[in-house]
């Protein structure tokens, strides 16, 4: 392989500029928009619904709450997860909480501050009209899932129990202890269950939707690969539903489960759906750092963390010594320093960014140097050791586990990791992406969280689409379409089946020296060094020269053992990374195009003196829909040089109930 | 609204049913031991005592009942008890097996206990037992270095246990006895759904007494006897 | 070539010898449901301590795959010992010798230099092998089809708090909750039974006010299903809850028993139920 060369090449040859977008926003009040369009939409004759069938993949909160509704409502769906259950989505692992503007607290919250806190703390880049939306529905979701007996927290009195979360002023975030997620999860699940019971859903469970079949510009079905026979089937339906999750493994190492990955929702954007915003992507700073080369994954750690415990590295870089007897001067508390009014609370980019700083100076701790302290023995001192084992005692006894040592004794050492993805899929106000028939809900859609989502919000979004908002709008598109019907018999059916068996075939055939893992660690890291806490100019370039020499000797040398008439896992593995190399580039792409810093965002050339992030909101006020530059009739990998230039669309922002103000923690 | 929780099985179709009758035949057998436990010790006070025990058993509610009949009746119960008891320990056994066709290649325990890891093999020891101790004292077929005398069982009990191997048997199987009745004693409370976290050491202690007593009351006998505290 | 360094890595820092161990594997390899399976035993030098489990069997893949060989399949995802998929018998011990915790929370400082470790799937008829340690747990999905839920249609949902849950009773239905449907009590179980499974969400949903209009017809249908699926029959070792890795305790199995005596004992009074 030839050394990629040094120079950045032209950026201007790294994608096109193609038509900005405008669609069809309600107007009006902001208040009654979603009231006014629900009424505007049409609707499907209750007698006629179990003729349409629907298809819904990923079964996390937003997938299993929409096939669960959607089934509830008569339609005819068919649900796919590759996990060997349905529970199993990484949904389950979500600890914090889940925000709902109730106001049980009396602290003045409204759905309009949390439309405005959510607005904001997205850094301005998401639709003020389904933000507003997003937090009209959240109450519904606390009442749904209550209904459903899910077991939040309840004061003694019995009521439900709030908390404020990630730097909120009102208590609005509705908690089961450290197992929200799960909670939620196995609320939708059981739901999803008694539709399966009942003959509503089909469910496909160890099965991977590796193609969308397009047929005359709608989404008509899905070719999927059972993963314990290897058998490749198309199913048809009148309306396919992605609700595949985030594509944060494509920096390998993240607190996504180890199978989380964008399959679905490239294979769908190489088939014209427009992928948007890919560089938003969300970093925590509290995770358990990495112990070395065969570390699999990342854990993260609630961010409630910071509420009393101090972060401080030595002053001296490379400082040997046990952080026990490191004296009280030569600590630098560098968020206590920089930020005086917020301390050791300031947003989760914010904190990130000053870990990586202060571990690039040198001064980072542990076997690795990539980590900070997180202190808890001032609040030891002030508390007392059963206020803080009351409060965090779960937390420091997984900490425990997985290091070994003992967090009431000596400092925890923390570093950020990737752990939710605010890009994805494009998406109208009724979550249809520019391919018609073609939902995507939950964290695969570029969402409702701009260019930072708030602590406890995802899983507000996924319960809120799938719940309350596409069942609604997706009988509109049914109502309002005349489709033809299709069988599987199709050409299109065809190519698909046959593109999907080519991969497979083509992957399986090298037998080459490198492990699907190394190529995928190999990308990961290097995603995560140029394009994960902070980008600029020149590493991008650098990205985006070096990763299509990984993908070529991806497709030159990678070796998937086994074959692909029964279960294999390193075919799985093969078959996603194959596709994470080629998004990671969309990813680098949309970070560099993007000369602002923004949300979770931060490009390096953009900052203010201070150092802090800089918006630009005259150049930027709007969302990147990337099309694909290819063509949309194979999936072909790409597999010498670059991606084909992908052709940008802008959906322009407009605010007219949310200020604009830059943030300042100082 | 529609649902799928159509399935109305009848309590004893069910394994929990099936095992509510375990519980209910295994707690009669276990009244009737104990009861036959507290009769036995009267052999420790005098012959005209444990005579006269054994004539009340003959005599029991008679009037109204004609002499034997009801200890007829509790004899049938018991047999019925003991059939139920076996009847399901076998099918829920085999039942068990059948979920578990290929075996682990390396077992290891956490925490279960040998009396709950044992009530089958423990149950079948028992199962022999009990025709042997029939043999001996009501069929009187084994009478190993005495005469059986159907009308004198004080006379049979000294001649039993002359031996000291006829002591160890019954040792032996008293211990089996014992560690079902403590594990089945626990079992009774956890299936008929009477148990829960407050109860569960409580309950446990109760077993544990409950099969020491039993254990210690009845070897009493057969070492009273051996050490010829009984004669 | 383009060299990717490891940006994670401290410049000049050499990989550790220290803090490692050799271990023997002797792993259970199955090609597939219908293949016999067999114990095939696995030398793993250099593993080391600070990894998890599934860690060390990523890296023993990883030399097989570089050798030739074919990788050992295993069932995981979140790594974080809450999705439960991993799941494997660690001399004989469900998710191996810590209490309360799945197999990808268990590290390798728990095992000793030159060990042998039995790794094998979880065993039960109606768990039958997928491959290697993979098991087909859709047994448990049926369960809950059955009944392990409360009918709420979306949409019909009252206002939250206009439903007050005395906190034990939260509480209680929390501790239930927190299964993870990993499959360790029937893998653990003598009898491979799946009482603790089936009445963990018994409990979960019958502690609270909005479970109690399906209760009887829910433990009713849930006990009917796990009887036809062919797992055995409870007789109370208690190895169930000692292997779960969420701690749900033996109690919620009582309780099942309870709430199945009163389900049968009323419908013979209401007879049209």
């Amino acid at each position: 392989m030839t050394m990629a060369p040094e120079a950045p090449l032209n950026p201007s040859t790294r994608w096109k500029e193609g038509d900005p977008i405008s669609i069809p926003v309600p107007d009006g009040p902001i208040a009654d928009r979603w009231d006014q369009h629900k009424f505007e939409m049409k609707l499907v004759n209750p007698a006629n619904r179990r003729r349409y069938k629907i298809i819904v993949v990923g079964t996390g909160l937003a997938g299993a709450s929409a096939a669960a509704t959607l089934a509830e409502a008569g339609y005819h769906v068919s649900s796919f997860c590759y996990q060997d259950s349905p529970r199993r989505a990484h949904s389950i692992a979500a600890q914090g909480g889940i925000n709902a503007a109730k106001n049980y607290k009396n602290d003045g919250d409204s759905v309009y501050r949390l439309f405005y806190d959510t607005v904001k703390g997205g850094d301005y880049r998401s639709r003020e009209s389904n933000v507003y939306r997003l937090a009209q529905v959240s109450v519904n979701i606390i009442d749904q899932c209550v209904a459903q007996g899910v077991p939040f927290a309840r004061e003694y009195g019995g009521l439900l129990d709030n908390r404020s979360f990630g730097g909120a002023q009102v208590s609005r975030t509705f908690y089961a202890r450290g197992q929200t997620g799960q909670q939620l999860l196995l609320g939708a699940y059981q739901a999803l269950s008694r539709q399966i019971g009942l003959g509503n859903v089909d469910m496909y469970p160890r099965h991977e939707m590796l193609d969308l079949v397009v047929i005359d510009g709608h989404a008509r079905g899905v070719v999927v690969r059972n993963l314990v026979t290897g058998e490749v089937r198309s199913h048809v339906a009148d309306a396919v539903v992605l609700a595949s999750g985030g594509y944060g493994n494509v920096f390998y190492l993240s607190t996504n489960a180890k199978g989380c990955n964008t399959t679905a929702t490239w294979r769908a954007h190489r088939r014209g759906a427009w992928f948007a915003n890919p560089c938003f992507t969300q970093i925590h700073p509290t995770c358990i750092p990495v112990s070395g080369d065969h570390q699999s994954k990342l854990t993260l750690m609630s961010e409630s963390l910071r509420n009393d415990g101090r972060v401080w590295v030595p002053k001296q870089s490379g400082d040997p010594r046990s952080p026990d007897t490191i004296p009280e001067d030569e600590r630098d508390y560098f968020l206590e320093r920089k930020y005086p009014s917020f301390g050791n609370l300031v947003p989760r980019d914010v904190a990130s960014r000053n870990a990586k700083e202060v571990c690039d100076e040198g001064r980072g701790v542990g076997k690795t140097g990539r980590a900070v302290y997180l202190d808890f023995a001032d609040a030891i001192k002030r508390l007392g050791l059963p206020v803080i084992k009351e409060r965090y005692g779960n937390l420091f006894d997984m900490y425990q586990r997985i290091t070994d040592e003992n967090p009431y004794k000596v400092p925890m050492r923390v570093y950020p990791a990737i752990h939710y993805t605010m890009g994805g899929l494009w998406v109208d106000y009724n979550l249809m992406s520019n391919i018609p028939g073609l939902f995507v809900i939950g964290e695969a859609n570029f969402s409702d969280q701009g260019a930072n989502r708030l602590g406890a919000s995802a899983l507000m979004q996924g319960l809120a689409d799938g719940y309350f908002i596409l069942p609604y709008t997706l009988p509109n598109y049914l109502a309002t379409e005349k489709l033809e019907p299709v069988t599987t018999e199709h050409p299109q059916f065809k190519v698909c089946e046959s593109d999907v068996a080519t991969r497979t075939e083509e992957l399986l055939a090298k037998k080459g020296t490198k492990t699907v893992d190394e190529f995928h660690r190999q990308m990961g890291l290097m995603v995560w060094e140029y394009c994960g806490m902070a980008r600029n100019d020149n590493g991008l370039h650098k990205l985006l020269d070096g990763l299509p020499a990984i993908r070529a000797d991806f497709w030159e040398n990678v070796n998937v053992p086994g074959d692909g008439a029964s279960l294999n896992q390193s075919l799985e593995k093969a078959g996603r990374v194959s596709d994470f190399l080629e998004m990671a580039e969309l990813l680098a792409t949309d970070a560099l195009h993007r000369e602002e810093s923004c949300g979770g965002h931060f490009r390096e050339e953009s900052q203010t003196p201070e150092g802090e992030a800089l918006r630009d909101d005259d150049r930027f006020a709007y969302s990147a829909a990337w099309e694909w530059g290819g063509p949309n009739d194979t999936l072909e990998p790409v597999r010498t040089g670059p991606i084909p230039e992908p052709v940008l669309h802008k959906e322009p922002l407009e605010f007219e109930y949310v200020h604009l103000t830059q943030r300042s923690y100082k | 609204m529609t649902t799928t929780m159509t399935a109305r099985p009848s309590l004893y179709t069910t394994t929990i049913g099936r095992k509510v009758l375990m519980a209910g035949s295994g707690a009669f057998i276990l009244l009737w031991v104990t009861a036959h436990m507290l009769g036995n010790l009267k052999v420790w006070l005098n012959r005209p005592e444990f005579d006269s025990y054994a004539h009340f058993l003959r005599r029991m509610l008679s009037p109204p009942f004609p002499n034997t009949w009801v200890l007829w009746i509790i004899r049938i119960l018991l047999i019925a008890a003991f059939a139920v008891h076996v009847y399901f320990a076998i099918t829920l056994g085999l039942r068990s097996r059948a979920a578990r066709v290929s075996r682990y290649e390396y077992t290891d325990h956490v925490q279960a206990d040998p009396a709950a890891l044992t009530m089958r093999w423990g149950g079948l020891t028992l199962a022999a037992f009990i025709i042997f101790h029939l043999m001996m004292f009501t069929w009187g077929w084994i009478h190993p270095g005495y005469s059986f005398d159907k009308a004198d069982p004080y006379h049979n009990v000294v001649g039993a246990f002359g031996e000291w191997w006829m002591v160890v048997i019954y040792a032996v199987a008293l211990f089996a006895l014992a560690m079902h009745v403590y594990h089945g004693f626990w079992s009774v409370f956890q299936t008929l759904g009477l148990n829960n976290r407050r109860w569960d050491r409580v309950i446990r202690v109760w077993a544990t007494g409950a099969s020491v007593f039993i254990f210690l009351g009845f070897i009493s006998i057969p070492i009273g006897v051996a050490a010829g505290a009984i004669s | 070539m383009t060299v990717i360094e490891n940006p994670l890595a401290k410049p000049g820092s050499e990989p550790q010898s220290e803090g490692t161990i050799h271990i023997t594997l002797k792993v259970w390899r199955q090609g597939s449901g219908r293949d016999a399976g067999r114990i095939e035993t696995i030398d793993a030098p250099d593993i080391a301590t600070d990894m998890s489990f599934l860690e060390m069997l990523d890296v023993v893949n990883e030399r097989l795959i570089k050798t030739g060989g074919d990788p050992i399949a295993f069932d995981h995802d979140c790594r974080e010992g809450i999705c439960g998929s991993c799941g494997m018998m660690i001399n004989g011990r469900a998710h191996g010798p810590e209490q309360a915790t799945t197999t990808c929370q268990l590290h390798m400082r728990h095992f000793k230099d030159g060990e042998t470790v039995f790794v094998e799937p979880w065993r039960a008829e109606p768990f039958p092998v997928i491959r290697d340690l993979i098991v087909d747990r859709s047994a448990f999905d049926k369960i809950i089809q059955a009944g392990g839920y409360i009918t709420a249609p979306t949409g019909t949902a009252p206002e939250a708090n206009n439903l007050p849950v005395p906190k034990p009773d939260a509480d209680q239905a929390f501790e239930a909750a927190n299964c993870i449907g990993c499959g360790a009590c029937v893998a653990a179980c003598p009898n491979a039974s799946a009482m603790l499974f089936t009445s963990a969400k018994i409990t979960h949903l019958g502690s609270l006010p909005q479970g109690q209009a399906e209760r009887d017809a829910r433990v009713m249908s849930m006990v009917a299903k796990q009887d036809e699926l062919g797992f055995g029959t409870c007789t109370n070792i208690g190895e169930c809850s000692a292997s779960c890795p969420k701690e749900i305790p033996m109690e919620s199995i009582a309780r099942m028993n309870r709430d199945l005596l009163r389900a049968t004992r009323r419908r013979r009074r209401r007879p049209g139920q």
